[in-house]
């Protein structure tokens, strides 16, 4: 068994790097399979991260990340699955990583200037949403759960990579 | 035979004409029959802070009393908030609704007036969901949508910028909105700089004789700074520098002097967590900390970078008017500051609702001295309220002899009832009332001849026993005199706050 946890560098939004990851939980496992939407180009990738809850750590920081996958972007939508994920809550953070270096771009006030979107469409007031507004439940046995990640792209904080 | 009755008399026999004189004297009997004025009724307070009648407006004022100076031509371009309900909705502080640009034009022969409300990026996503859905300063429509970046929620309300060929409605948490000087309509958001779309840009920037803006942007979310513009005669960006501020205070203004900008960061921070736990409006993510003190940072205008720090008693303002400085950096500068921000929390709220009890402690005129060596002090000069302070601007960054501002006193009134000169050595030093049915807005002082204080007083009043908004101008130097004019407009406005003219 393999959980690869990826390493997010000071971004509170959302997952960089790695390859599939591999969860196998056992034989009640499922794929989520996961539609990014809304992509504005082809350029550069699209890089999604799988949390669990933890408590004490602020999501989508770090620590609850337990599955990242990266993609060449399309316009529209991407699909990915993440492989034999064991019953349980989930939510994916995802991001266009339109100039490709690996990091959700921000302005200088720290406003992402790339797209950026999690599961359940849920968005924060101010900031990412909550876990629980993102969270999706993956059951035992189910054939094919799926979930969709609406991607938004902020036109007034900036025009900076990804435009 | 019966005498033609003077002029005075039929203003008096029609009662709620103010009384214009241009002759000495006429300011006291003003005041006089202030004070013997009947109270104002419920129904006319929520007047001033009712939505503006229609979206666009423009009508020629009817000279009331008095004659305009034939020399006094231009624009005064004014901003504020105007509606205030929308949807059915109604916001709860008078800083929340969206802006209303209004051009008072000046011919020399005639005042005429022309309004409309800015369509923002936030008003027209609001008319395509036919509801309010984006925070507002102090207020939270009941299904608020969430903001990717502050001009989401930019309500362009607070002052105007003639800068650089260019007009600009202002707000304080984002970016200057251009507007056309012909039909009022919005334009784009302002970016000074391609890396700095979006960033904010307050609403009261400087502008020196020779042409330059200065100006500061306050970020409070996700990261804390300060921003500092400096902006070419031309309208480009000169020089720019953001300096992090941690714990920030709510920073709504600052002066220049000769080489330097003064921000006086009050203790009333905001703390960016409390956007995580769920919509709050952007005055209720601030707290009043007075243990931290009232902190001020001076700034170098060349470098931009911050060379002095102060620390001082705690205090909240909004407003300064000048700063300056003498040949050994000691520095000087005016605010208007109250003991605490409850007058902004409570009191500017209650007003919404037509309660003009005003329990609050108000803003006074203060000055502050700031000396090289580290030494700071600040004293109260004026015992009244003051607030919308102005000053010539011929004298921006320059020592200063007279400041304009609305003064008054706390009781049962607007608070703000007086227009004064106010000398920083010497407090209240000539002024007019306006009667209680009158309430006057920020008055602007307008330049004539060289010297400082030569020029006119000019400031529009909202009209509560007539429903109709109207102007005054004063002659600067005997504002105890009464305005030398006054005119009145076919309909009322809501209390505005900032403007500023441009001479023809």
């Amino acid at each position: 068994m393999t959980i690869r946890t990826a390493s997010i560098k000071g971004a509170a939004l959302a997952a960089t790097l790695a390859c599939v990851a591999s969860l196998a939980f056992g034989a009640q496992a499922a794929d989520l399979e996961v539609h990014i939407e809304g992509l504005r180009s082809a350029d550069g990738d699209v890089r999604i991260a799988l949390h669990r809850h933890m408590e004490d750590a602020k999501f989508p920081g770090d620590a609850g990340v337990v599955g990242a996958i990266m993609r060449p972007a399309a316009s529209g939508t991407v699909r990915v699955i993440f492989a034999d994920v064991a019953p349980g809550a989930y939510a994916v953070a995802a991001f266009h990583d339109a100039d490709g270096d690996g990091e959700l771009a921000q302005n200088f006030l720290g406003m992402p200037t790339e797209g950026y979107g999690f599961s359940n469409g849920a968005v924060g007031f101010m900031g990412p949403p909550s876990f629980a507004d993102a969270a999706v439940t993956v059951g035992e046995g189910e054939a094919m759960p799926s979930v969709s990640v609406p991607i938004a792209y902020s036109d007034a904080g900036g025009h900076g990579a990804g435009q | 035979m019966t005498a033609a009755p003077s002029r005075r008399a039929v203003l008096r026999a029609l009662g709620t004409l103010p009384v214009v004189m241009a002759a000495g004297g006429a300011g006291a009997a003003a005041a006089d029959a202030a004070d013997a004025a009947p109270a104002l009724t419920a129904d006319q307070r929520r007047l001033a802070f009712a939505t503006a009648p229609a979206e666009t407006l423009a009508a020629p004022l009817t000279t009331l009393a008095g004659g305009l100076p034939p020399d006094l031509t231009g624009v005064l371009w004014r901003n504020g908030p105007a509606e205030h309900e929308r949807f059915g909705h109604r916001y709860g502080h008078w800083f929340d609704g969206d802006g209303m640009v209004q051009a008072f034009t000046f011919t020399g022969a005639s005042v005429s007036h022309r309004a409309r409300i800015l369509d923002t990026p936030k008003r027209r996503r609001e008319t395509a969901a036919g509801k309010r859905l984006l925070p507002a300063f102090s207020t939270l429509p009941p299904e608020v949508a969430p903001i990717m970046a502050p001009d989401d929620m930019n309500a362009a309300n607070t002052s105007v910028l003639a800068h650089g060929g260019r007009l600009m409605a202002l707000w304080e948490g984002g970016s200057a909105l251009e507007f056309d000087s012909e039909t009022l309509e919005a334009g784009d958001f302002v970016s000074w700089r391609p890396d700095l779309a979006g960033a904010p840009f307050s609403a009261h920037p400087k502008v020196e004789a020779d042409g330059t803006c200065w100006n500061i942007g306050c970020v409070t979310f996700p990261r804390l700074m300060l921003l500092f513009y400096r902006i070419d005669p031309q309208g480009r960006l000169a020089a720019f520098n953001a300096l992090p501020v941690d714990p920030l205070g709510m920073v709504h203004d600052y002066v220049v002097t000769k080489r330097h900008l003064v921000l006086v960061v009050p203790p009333f921070v905001i703390e960016p967590e409390r956007f995580a736990a769920g919509p709050i409006s952007f005055l209720d993510a601030h707290v009043w900390r007075p243990e931290l003190g009232t902190r001020v940072i001076v700034v170098d205008k060349e470098t931009l970078a911050p060379v002095r720090r102060y620390d001082l008693p705690p205090g909240f303002h909004f407003h300064h008017g000048n700063g300056w400085e003498e040949a050994d950096g000691t520095i000087h500068l005016d605010l208007c500051q109250a003991a605490d921000p409850m007058f902004a929390i409570h009191d500017l709220r209650a007003v919404m609702e037509g309660d003009w009890g005003f329990p609050s402690a108000h803003p006074h005129y203060r000055r502050m001295v700031l000396r090289p060596g580290g030494a700071a002090a600040i004293e109260q000069v004026a015992t009244a309220v003051a607030d919308f302070p102005r000053i010539d601007p011929r004298r921006t960054g320059l020592r200063h002899r007279a400041l304009f501002a609305l003064t008054g006193a706390r009781d049962g009134g607007w608070p703000l009832s007086r227009v004064g000169r106010i000398d920083p050595d010497h407090g209240v030093v000539d002024g007019w009332t306006y009667p209680r049915h009158l309430i006057p807005e920020e008055h602007v002082f307008v330049p004539r001849g060289t010297a400082e204080g030569d020029g006119w007083l000019v400031g529009p009043f909202l009209d509560l026993e007539r429903s109709a908004a109207g102007l005054s101008v004063f002659e600067a130097r005997h504002l105890a005199d009464g305005p030398l004019w006054q005119g009145l407009l076919p309909y009322p406005l809501p209390l505005g706050l900032h403007g500023t003219f441009v001479a023809a």
